[in-house]
């Protein structure tokens, strides 16, 4: 995914604008088509066994938000049967539905936003305004594993030597547990902090250094993206994305004026279908370079010397 | 060279040192010179103030306490500390070889160019985006060694840098040592309890003893020095001095000859002198009982189901009252065998069976896991209600061990190998059966090690049962009486521990390797003992 080899200025910017498209509307079909272009970014990065894993969980989660809106929500004309006091209609049902779907697709574009800016990423994105607190996460995520690895370690240990714990002395055992850890973590920490101190930590001239550029190919993913957005943002400012559940399921009338509904829906699905996009461009660009390669006539000196080569060799 | 050879790196005059509230000076009156561009080793039985005086020549990192005399430093150091992981501060590689000079304020563009250069020197481009927290201790340490160089110092300063690695790491990280020294001409100091493998690296050797110079010279000098004198520090030599100097003695006494340091030039010397002597045969020792304290079968492990299999089919048996030794690479699986026949894990496939009412007691690699009262007596005092002994029994264990004079230090202040004897203790006091060790001797000095050595043949002899995993060859060569290879998550190779050493060529002692096709079957300190004059009756 080229996407992800991008600035991590360009990701972050590409899922705040997708994950702030589908928050923002109820529209079913807008909901349908996130979470479809999500579900298949899941694919694309994660594998076909993991993203259907993920509807799992996904599923009942729907459903979950079906039944309880259609229980707790009364509104709407067509009744499908009443139950006790309640009544349930078409309308919230399907009003539960779409929620769920803006839910799932939100939680699939965040994994796939986890995928792809790893926490050095992030870090490195903010390192210039805040080196200070870029510097604390950093050292946080270094310690989090270690400390984890020692709890492990002296589990292990206490374990081997005593056996399972029985259950009634399971508490002092953790709190026992918990200050080998601590006790061993600070030990460790006053060690840091001399190597940080032989590194020169107290010059007080420290300035944060991180190795994200920007670079040409940031370029056609950041365009498509503010253009796609803007795009999307004229269809739902003319009312393109509104969709009315109650009393029944209507598109407004001023959605249709000016084709917003339509100007919205392109936009929100192009904007959603970002990163294969921009996979098929520099593949395309890729293929165009190595047409010419291959039509560009060899320097005569070249061939002359290696007459078995041919254009394109390289 | 970075320097002409005149120029002083270092000179300290009348150093002394004492931490607050103790009487005993920790450093006395110490006074040498360090020409730029030399490699100096600080060598000494642990506790003889080695760490004092190098965190003393770094300003940044003096210990509290009153400090006499001079120190002049002619030019920037690094210092580069024991333990591996504590040492590292960020959380990716790039960004730890980053640090220092982030520190300093440069460039972005100077800093990339500095990770570009030093990179490339170490050979560690490949691993640059990879978390620190997965690399082994040996990578580790490189990566420590890489970000002090990338400051440019002048001087680097290194307190016992391998000492808690392999053998495998150590002799990588004692190249790119020789390469930094070699290449660029920078001073070097090192201390080091462990000389085999440095001595032939240094050119100078400052021998501390209680906080006082005792030596000050060369390499060959040194080890002849310690020979001379019968100094117990003389165990620390490399087997190829020990080996020559031996069969020298044996034929009318030491040559005029410098000592060799290095196996090539012991192997030239005893390939001269092997015709003029033999090795007494030895005795077979007592065949051991056959009645297995615990065997394991077809042992398959995974630590989860995404991973790897660690291990593939181990199979062990290990005899009651014997002493067995695993060795093996690093990730070979060692560790996990050990934790599978102590029950801490259960395998996959398999099965461990333990004896009828076998007791067993496992010591994980970082021992100070267990540790966490205030004083070491306390500690030791922690388990007294199950394991039913008296304050007596804790006094008498740690006279034994020689720690009774630290009952009352926090666990913490003890050295490596003081920690790893009383972690040790603290198993022993609930008188297990079976003996689980995760390398016991990791960080030890050869005194030390010698020392455990013998303590284990007499908890043989009262029929316990120990398993030893280690990576030293050496110590398990002298501790065992059998060994088991460990490759590729199964058991290669199980055999009584002097044919096991004879029949490996480099995976060995240095001993053997040493004497390999020339004194064949000299395997350990005391096979020199068995050299004998040829035609001398024996």
């Amino acid at each position: 995914m080229k996407l992800k080899e991008g600035h991590p200025a360009v990701i972050l910017l590409f899922f705040g604008a997708v994950m702030g498209m589908t928050m923002l509307t109820r529209h079913p079909a807008t909901a349908l088509l996130s979470l479809l272009a999500a579900f298949i970014l899941r694919i694309r990065l994660a594998g076909l066994n993991k993203a259907l894993k993920s509807l799992l969980y996904l599923i009942p989660m729907m459903l979950i938000m079906v039944v309880f809106n259609s229980l707790f929500n009364d509104r709407g004309m067509t009744s499908l049967f009443s139950f006790w006091k309640l009544s349930m209609t078409i309308e919230s049902a399907i009003y539960g539905l779409v929620s769920g779907f803006v839910l799932s697709a939100v939680m699939l574009w965040f994994q796939s936003y986890n995928d792809m800016m790893d926490s050095c990423r992030f870090l490195a994105l903010m390192g210039k305004r805040l080196p200070v607190i870029s510097m604390m996460i950093s050292m946080i995520f270094r310690f989090i594993p270690q400390a984890l690895a020692h709890g492990r370690e002296i589990e292990i240990s206490r374990r081997a030597l005593l056996g399972d714990p029985q259950r009634r002395f399971r508490l002092a055992e953790a709190i026992r547990m918990t200050s080998v850890l601590m006790a061993w973590s600070m030990e460790n920490a006053i060690e840091t902090a001399d190597s940080m101190r032989a590194k020169a930590f107290d010059a007080g001239r420290r300035r944060a250094y991180g190795r994200i550029r920007w670079s040409g190919r940031d370029i056609p993913a950041l365009a498509l993206i503010i253009v796609f957005t803007i795009i999307a943002a004229a269809g739902g400012a003319a009312g393109g994305s509104a969709f009315l559940y109650y009393p029944y399921l209507t598109t407004p009338a001023r959605a249709w004026e000016g084709g917003a509904v339509a100007i919205w829906h392109f936009g929100c699905a192009a904007l959603f279908s970002i990163p294969f996009l921009t996979d098929g461009i520099f593949a395309l660009s890729d293929h165009i370079r190595d047409a010419r390669r291959q039509a560009a006539p060899l320097d005569p000196l070249v061939a002359a010397m290696f007459p078995q080569m041919k254009p394109g060799d390289q | 060279m970075k320097e002409p050879q005149d120029k002083i790196a270092i000179q300290v005059d009348g150093l002394s040192f004492t931490y607050p509230g103790q009487d005993i000076k920790a450093l006395r009156e110490l006074s040498f010179k360090v020409p730029a561009g030399s490699f100096l080793l600080v060598a000494g039985p642990g506790g003889s103030g080695k760490t004092t005086l190098l965190r003393t020549l770094k300003k940044e990192l003096r210990p509290a306490g009153t400090c006499e005399g001079s120190i002049r430093l002619g030019g920037e150091s690094g210092f580069v500390m024991q333990d591996p992981s504590n040492q590292i501060v960020m959380d990716l590689v790039w960004h730890e070889l980053a640090f220092g000079l982030e520190n300093l304020g440069l460039a972005p563009a100077v800093i990339e160019r500095r990770i570009a250069e030093t990179a490339h020197f170490f050979g560690i481009s490949h691993w640059i985006h990879r978390p620190v927290n997965e690399l082994s201790g040996g990578e580790m340490q490189i990566l420590n060694l890489a970000s002090s160089l990338i400051m440019n110092p002048d001087i680097l300063i290194l307190d016992e840098p391998t000492a808690r690695l392999d053998p495998v790491a150590v002799s990588h990280f004692l190249g790119m040592l020789r390469r930094i020294h070699r290449e660029t001409g920078r001073t070097l100091i090192m201390s080091e309890h462990r000389m085999s493998d440095v001595l032939s690296l240094a050119d100078r050797v400052l021998f501390l003893e209680q906080g006082e110079i005792s030596f000050e010279g060369k390499p060959e000098a040194f080890a002849a020095y310690l020979l001379d004198g019968s100094h117990p520090f003389r165990a620390a030599l490399p087997a190829a001095t020990m080996a020559v100097r031996r069969t020298e003695e044996v034929l009318s006494g030491a040559s005029s000859q410098a000592l060799p340091l290095d196996v090539p030039a012991a192997r030239r010397r005893l390939r001269e002198l092997a015709p003029s002597v033999e090795l007494v045969t030895t005795e077979a020792g007592a065949p051991l009982p056959e009645e297995p304290v615990i065997a394991a079968r077809e042992l398959v492990f995974r630590y989860r189901n995404d991973l790897p299999e660690v291990l593939k089919g181990a199979s062990l048996s290990v005899a009651k009252g014997s002493i067995h030794a695993i060795v093996g690479g690093n990730g070979s699986g060692k560790s996990t065998l050990l934790h599978l026949l102590s029950g801490v894990l259960t395998p996959g496939r398999g099965s461990v069976k333990r004896g009828e009412g076998i007791r067993t007691g496992l010591l994980t690699q970082d021992t100070r896991a267990l540790f966490s009262a205030d004083t070491l007596l306390d500690e030791m005092m922690e388990l007294s209600d199950l394991g039913q002994y008296s304050e007596k029994e804790v006094l008498d264990m740690l006279e034994k061990l020689g720690l009774a004079g630290l009952r009352g230090r926090h666990p913490y202040d003890l050295s490596g190998g003081e920690i790893q004897k009383a972690a040790l203790a603290k198993l022993l006091l609930l008188s297990p059966d079976l003996l689980l060790l995760d390398e016991p001797v990791k960080g030890m000095d050869s005194a030390s090690k010698r020392q455990l050595a013998g303590w284990f043949r007499d908890l043989g002899a009262q029929g316990r049962t120990m398993v030893i995993v280690t990576h030293d060859l050496n110590f398990s060569a002298e501790a065992a009486d059998t060994c088991s290879l460990l490759f590729d998550g199964r058991i290669v190779a199980t055999e009584d521990v002097r044919s096991f050493f004879r029949g490996n060529s480099f995976y060995t002692t240095g001993f053997a390797r040493v004497t390999e096709g020339i004194l064949p079957d000299l395997v350990i300190a005391s096979d020199l003992d068995r050299i004998r004059k040829k035609g001398h009756g024996g």
